[in-house]
């Protein structure tokens, strides 16, 4: 008896405590609930790579920025002249104001350069600017020498322009210039936006929004199924074809710019001969690899993506040949002599480890080394907490990353960064004079037409020598349920929220 | 020992669930019989089905086969939870001897030492162990190790004091065996019994442990099939194809179900106090409507 | 008493410096470097030189003993330091997620003494019967299943499924129902079999038959004998497990992206972010010495015969 009155009090109180969990809070007027996959440590756009986060929701903006078909075009400014190779003069668009109503001229632009240089060194290196000059609404930047990218590397988001003077917390509270304006932010949580109504390009007709940071990728898939957000971007791709098949869903994918890469130690012996890294090639199935991943990736054999104007169709890409890959492999005096699958060269098998950091490749990996297992050439994986120690020592056979290869939609960084004998990111040791010479040619080469013909001289060298082999690119994607109109889907992925964009 | 064995073979649960714990422990063994398929076998053009003939269980993304990834799964799972409690079980065991027999400064410190381990978070030391040595099936086993032992430290000792209290161990003294020969052949034969129903119940506690672990990633190395991993892997395509997730972990229950009744009714048969009760209670229950 | 009190505190001191030089050394001994793993994480890829800088600024490349000297220093001067990670200050970062983790930690022990407590007692006085093995069995499920299956598996007939819940996120109540309820289904198992098992062995004991014997009735014997002293063992049990919620349901608090001190614990780890790492170290030494003491304690108001620190 004393048992059931225990029973039924204790059963009172769960129905209590599940009628109090019943209260929902509703939001008035137009309300948005996006999710991303990572937060930087603060809203400050000139702090680490924290300007993706402010660029992506909408807060801060660039001078110029990169469109749908890689092509830079005018944002806070709207149009400029290079008197000389090393000059570039700049005019600020009219009428462009900061969301504390003030508005936005050369001094302003000057002071938020000046200050992200002075915040970290990458500042200084991406756009090589040597000084600032203000005049009214231009600026004048020199830069240290002639260089190519600038105008590409000027719209990355850590060159956003925000109220240097505005005296609030760069940190959580940044004064910028785009459509969404912070109202409350928590690290790593959750960053609260209300519409600027004052936004150059015409206000926004969302009035308030809540971005989460949702780290994990089918949970983010969730909270979209669930209904606790209404965008996100990126999602686990084994989930897309499920979120297409949902009427009340909408999927935009682009081509995008990060592309998985299998990078050579050029000082192992058996990578160093390039009929060995034309087999691997060539026993990629990369078409299988796409089918196996789903519609996240599309094929890439080449080092820029389809989307890019850098000739895509015209290469000789890197294509799936069984035979071939045998046949290189032969060439290159490998044979399977004892019979067990795996071809041998002087009495020694053929077995690369292909080290990586990012759990994610696991599977892609599992199914290239089953490739390669098919052209007899014995494939380990290796996964790490990091992949740049053991590049930085040259401890590693292949490695296995994700790059953006057209950061800021100019190709050169790539080049630069990965392939240019000596540079520092260049751990595989590659080294080409010939592309060396491509290169320097490029930093100085400033019309469109001139750069897009170097890059292509670029990429056949690399081909010819395969110097990498760039296996699938990632598609963006951009997941929305029905209520929410106007996205556009960006190549780039930190552009994603801006003024077009509607909810009902 | 003796009569424990008899008590055992009379008890018809008891031998039901030693059948079916032995059973699972054989499936991974005879795995290349059982296996319909090379667990790393892919097939390309059935990517995550969901389950065919060929197929009784679907496939992962790239065209594996989960069946046979379970069957051989078990050989890496089970190998790191047998090697854990094992080890685990030797060092507690042993240490918690030492302490109850010895007594004095080394009982102290051996006793500080267990409370000093008893004190960290057992998930997260073992998380910070193994992503600071490396993810390997050595390092997770030697991580789960450090923290798995002190139980067994804490029972054996305590066990080992109330052996010495009885008179045999002072008899078996006195008929002249040394002190290693009185804990081998006194004090560990009347310990061990007890210590059996907990290894039994850490093996499933070890199972859940570590398909935690898979969960963040420090498990096994791809692409050797082990439970946790697959879980892991599984969550991942909840929505597009739940079976992926649903499989391992019903796997994994399994087995720990299985180890963790085998537990209870070894208890039942080892340590008569929680058999008795309800009898006790009855008759006093009787007792009092006479009254 | 108030010695006693003020001794265990103090007791939080030695604890402290032995596990963060433990740590420390861990932490040292890993290949990787945290400005790395933070840019790694960005899916990024800085320059050579700008790590090194960072690396110099931070002291990453000092002795090992001078790192933790710094370290030490900085503690005893009330500065925890800076997150390499979050670029946030370790203080700011802690007391934002543990108030996160007390919640979840008080609805899941709520459930737990609600439930446990009530189905334990029931289980046990019923042995034998239908309702005891209706108990033992779900108890048995609940202890058998691995937390992130059911976590899973709740997040998505709940969350996606039938859309009920929010399925991640810590903000209102709506938000801790499938956290709380994930850990309190692994807790109240546990608990229902401890307390059932405690009580079973107290029933076994001697003086109940005087008890009956002086006529007194059975509810009262459960009540007022039987009870208190099976509650009394399972205390201490009691008292790790809330200990080791203190310290973050890692598992869960990652699955339901709850920004718990557990999850911030073992993102920490991943990216070798030693002073957010040392302030979760510092943390637990805190837990693990009021756990203790309130443990002492209660055994102290429970059975005034135990004598404080006696225990053992």
């Amino acid at each position: 008896m004393a048992n059931s009155r225990m029973i039924s009090r204790v059963l009172a109180l769960v129905l209590c405590l599940s009628i109090a969990l019943m209260g929902a809070a509703f939001a008035e007027g137009k309300h948005l609930n996006g999710a991303l996959y990572w937060f930087g440590g603060s809203l400050d756009a000139a702090a680490d790579w924290d300007g993706w986060t402010t660029c992506r929701v909408g807060i801060t903006e660039t001078l110029v920025t990169v469109n749908e078909n890689y092509e830079i075009v005018p944002l806070l400014a709207d149009h400029w002249e290079q008197p000389d190779d090393t000059t570039w003069v700049m005019h600020i668009r009219d009428g462009v104001t900061f969301h504390n109503g003030k508005s936005v001229d050369g001094e302003a632009v000057k002071k938020s350069l000046e200050r992200a240089m002075s915040m970290q060194d990458r500042a200084v290196s991406a756009a090589k600017i040597a000084s600032i000059e203000a005049d009214g609404q231009n600026v004048t930047i020199t830069t240290t020498e002639p260089f190519g990218a600038f105008l590409a590397n000027i719209s990355e988001p850590m060159y956003s322009i925000i109220d240097v003077d505005a005296g609030t917390d760069f940190a959580s509270a940044p004064i910028a210039t785009g459509p969404f304006m912070v109202t409350g932010f928590e690290v790593n949580t959750q960053i609260d936006l209300a519409r600027y109504e004052g936004y150059w390009g015409g206000a926004s007709d969302i009035d308030t929004m809540t971005i989460l940071m949702i780290d994990d990728d089918s949970t983010r898939g969730m909270a979209l199924q669930g209904g606790q957000v209404d965008i996100v971007q990126r999602i686990a791709w084994t989930d897309i074809p499920t979120f297409e098949a949902d009427e009340n869903m909408q999927v935009f994918d682009t081509q995008g710019a990060r592309t998985r890469i299998l990078s050579f130690n050029y000082e192992n012996p058996f990578l160093a001969d390039v009929n060995v890294r034309k087999a691997i090639a060539a026993g990629i199935n990369y078409e299988a690899l796409v089918g196996v991943l789903g519609s996240g990736v599309s094929v890439a054999g080449a080092p820029y993506p389809a989307s890019s104007p850098y000739g895509y169709d015209t290469l000789d890409r890197q294509t799936y040949n069984a035979e071939a890959a045998a046949n290189y492999l032969s060439e290159a005096g490998f044979a399977d002599e004892d019979g067990n699958g795996y071809v041998e060269k002087d009495g020694e098998e053929l077995t690369l480890t292909i080290t990586y950091s990012n759990g994610s490749f696991t599977t892609m990996l599992e199914a290239v080394q089953d490739m390669l297992k098919q052209v007899g050439i014995h494939i380990e994986l290796l996964i790490v907490d990091s992949t740049s120690e053991l590049g930085e020592n040259g401890t590693f056979d292949i490695l296995c990353g994700n790059t953006q290869v057209l950061s800021t939609g100019d190709p050169q960084w790539y080049l630069d960064s990965f392939f240019k004998t000596g540079s520092a990111n260049n751990v595989t040791k590659y080294s080409n004079a010939d592309l060396d010479a491509v290169i320097a040619q490029l930093a100085q080469t400033f019309d469109i037409a001139g750069r897009e013909a170097l890059t292509i001289e670029a990429e056949k060298i690399m081909l010819e020598d395969c110097a990498a082999i760039w296996m699938v690119g990632e598609n963006n994607f951009v997941v929305a349920n029905s209520k929410v109109s106007n996205i556009t889907p960006y190549p780039i992925d930190y552009y994603f929220v801006d003024q077009h964009l509607t909810i009902d | 020992m003796n009569s424990y064995v008899k008590k055992a073979l009379h008890s018809p649960s008891f031998m039901v669930l030693l059948i079916l714990a032995i059973l699972l422990v054989l499936v991974p063994i005879f795995a290349p019989q059982l296996a319909p398929h090379d667990p790393l076998e892919t097939n390309y053009s059935a990517s995550m089905v969901e389950h065919s003939g060929e197929y009784p269980l679907g496939t992962v993304q790239i065209g594996r086969c989960i069946l046979s990834r379970l069957i051989w799964g078990g050989r890496t799972s089970l190998l790191i939870v047998f090697w854990v409690v094992a080890i685990v079980a030797a060092v507690g065991i042993l240490l918690g001897v030492i302490a109850g027999f010895m007594g004095g400064w080394v009982d102290m410190l051996i006793t500080r030492l267990n409370d000093i381990v008893v004190a960290i978070p057992s998930t997260v030391f073992v998380i910070a162990l193994v992503s600071v040595l490396g993810p390997s099936l050595r390092n997770t086993v030697f991580a789960m190790s450090l923290v798995g032992w002190t139980e067994y430290c804490r029972v054996s000792r305590a066990l080992v004091l109330s052996v010495r209290e009885n008179n045999y161990v002072d008899m078996a003294r006195m008929g002249g065996l040394n002190e290693a020969q009185v804990i081998r052949r006194v004090i560990l034969p009347n310990v061990f019994p007890y210590l059996l129903v907990n290894i039994t119940q850490d093996i499933g506690a070890n199972l859940l442990t570590l398909s935690g672990l898979s969960l963040l990633g420090l498990s096994s190395q791809p692409p050797t099939p082990e439970w946790g991993f697959m879980l892991s892997e599984g969550r991942k395509f909840i929505t597009a194809a739940p079976w992926l997730i649903i499989w391992p972990g019903s796997v994994i229950v399994l087995h720990v179900i299985i180890f963790n009744l085998l537990g209870d009714s070894l208890r039942d048969i080892l340590d008569p106090r929680y058999e008795k009760p309800i009898k006790k209670w009855r008759k006093l229950k009787q007792w009092q409507t006479v009254e | 008493m108030k010695k006693y009190i003020v001794g265990r505190v103090l007791f939080v001191i030695p604890i402290m410096l032995a596990l963060s030089f433990f740590t420390f050394a861990l932490t040292y001994l890993s290949p990787s470097d945290p400005i790395t793993l933070k840019y790694e994480r960005m899916g990024a890829v800085p320059d050579k030189e700008l790590v090194e800088a960072e690396k110099e600024q931070a002291g990453l490349n000092d002795p090992f003993l001078a790192q933790y000297w710094h370290w030490l220093q900085n503690v005893l001067r009330g500065d925890l330091g800076k997150s390499y990670f979050y670029g946030t200050t370790v203080w700011s970062e802690m007391t934002r997620r543990i108030p996160n983790t007390l919640v979840l930690t008080g609805a899941t022990l709520l459930l737990t003494v609600l439930l446990a407590t009530p189905l334990g007692i029931l289980s046990a006085v019923k042995q034998g019967t239908w309702v005891d093995g209706l108990i033992r069995f779900i108890s048995f499920f609940g202890v058998s299943m691995p937390s992130f299956w059911v976590g899973t598996l709740l997040m998505y007939a709940f969350g996606v499924k039938l859309q009920l819940l929010p399925i991640l996120g810590s903000g209102d109540l709506r938000h801790l129902v499938l956290p709380a309820a994930t850990l309190a289904f692994w807790m109240v198992s546990l608990y229902v079999r401890r307390v059932r098992g405690s009580m079973l062995e107290e029933m076994n004991k001697d003086y109940l038959t005087g008890a009956l014997a002086q006529g007194m009735s059975r509810r009262r014997v459960i009540l007022k004998q039987i009870l208190p002293n099976s509650l009394l063992s399972v205390i201490t049990m009691f008292a790790m497990s809330i200990g080791s919620l203190l310290g973050g349901a890692t598992i869960v608090e990652t699955i339901f992206e709850w920004k718990g001190v557990g999850k911030m614990a073992v993102e920490a780890i991943s990216v070798r972010d030693y002073p957010i790492i040392q302030g979760y170290v510092l943390w637990m030494a805190i837990i693990y010495v009021t756990v203790n003491l309130v443990v002492d304690l209660s055994y102290h108001y429970l059975d005034p015969r135990i004598r404080l620190g006696g225990r053992r």
